[in-house]
């Protein structure tokens, strides 16, 4: 087996901080939850540059979704109609899924 | 830093489908950088919107709309609307089904109501939310 060992790099950092945020992050080092100031500041950033991360990857996936929708429809018999026929066509599909969810309870005048 | 609250925005039908399309300008643009504007607004979409599209897209593309709506940039509320808050938008004229849509928006307590369907962008007046085109959407709210 072969162990490899990872050296990191450590930046030290002055920071200034509001009093009240001073006050309720020594708080939870007391408390134990991190083993001291510097734990409870490196665990914060990385939860943020988790999110930071997630939510890029949430906007790509987006982009990738309709880029492949969009090539995909170009080429199916909606892409050929004009926009009045599209949108008499979902008017039509409206109505007949109105009827089916709410059809029997509401009438339409 | 986390943004406090932020507006709710519903798309109608007609903006997915012409936007998926990328046929009509407005739409395709909003359509294709909703992802940006979420940092700014809360897109929600309603059981009777996704329906409305599943039922104009081929089968082969439908899944692939369903992973769109669930990638977490709008917030997908499966539940059918409550009969007294249809019946109120009932009262208001508008065409079978528009009803259901106003309504959804009035339910999530949207601010705007994204549509090219003329008769909510002309007939239907409430101060609930107002109804833009997704042209009006871009060049006044989201610029």
């Amino acid at each position: 087996m072969r162990i490899q060992v990872i050296f990191m790099e450590f930046k030290k950092v002055n920071i200034t901080l509001p009093m009240q945020l001073f006050e309720k992050s020594k708080h939870l080092v007391e408390q134990g939850l991190y083993s001291n100031f510097s734990d409870l500041i490196r665990s914060s950033l990385r939860k943020e540059l988790k999110e930071e991360h997630q939510s890029l990857s949430k906007e790509d996936e987006w982009k990738r979704l309709v880029n492949e929708l969009r090539a995909g429809l170009k080429n199916t018999e909606l892409a050929k109609m004009s926009k009045a026929e599209i949108l008499k066509r979902l008017r039509k599909t409206r109505e007949e899924i109105y009827d089916e969810e709410y059809g029997q309870v509401h009438s339409h005048s | 830093m986390k943004s406090t609250a932020k507006s709710i925005v519903i798309l109608d039908t007609n903006e997915f489908v012409f936007g998926l399309l990328g046929n009509q300008k407005y739409p395709a643009l909003l359509t294709r950088s909703l992802n940006e504007f979420h940092q700014n607004f809360n897109f929600r979409v309603s059981r009777q919107i996704v329906k409305e599209v599943l039922g104009n897209i081929p089968k082969d593309y439908q899944k692939k709309f369903f992973d769109l709506i669930n990638s977490g940039i709008i917030k997908y509320d499966d539940k059918p609307i409550d009969n007294n808050l249809l019946v109120k938008y009932q009262t208001y004229g508008l065409k079978k089904g528009d009803d259901v849509i106003a309504a959804f928006a009035d339910k999530v307590n949207a601010t705007i109501l994204i549509s090219e369907n003329r008769h909510f962008l002309k007939g239907l007046k409430t101060k609930r939310f107002k109804v833009l085109s997704a042209e009006q959407f871009l060049k006044e709210v989201a610029k």
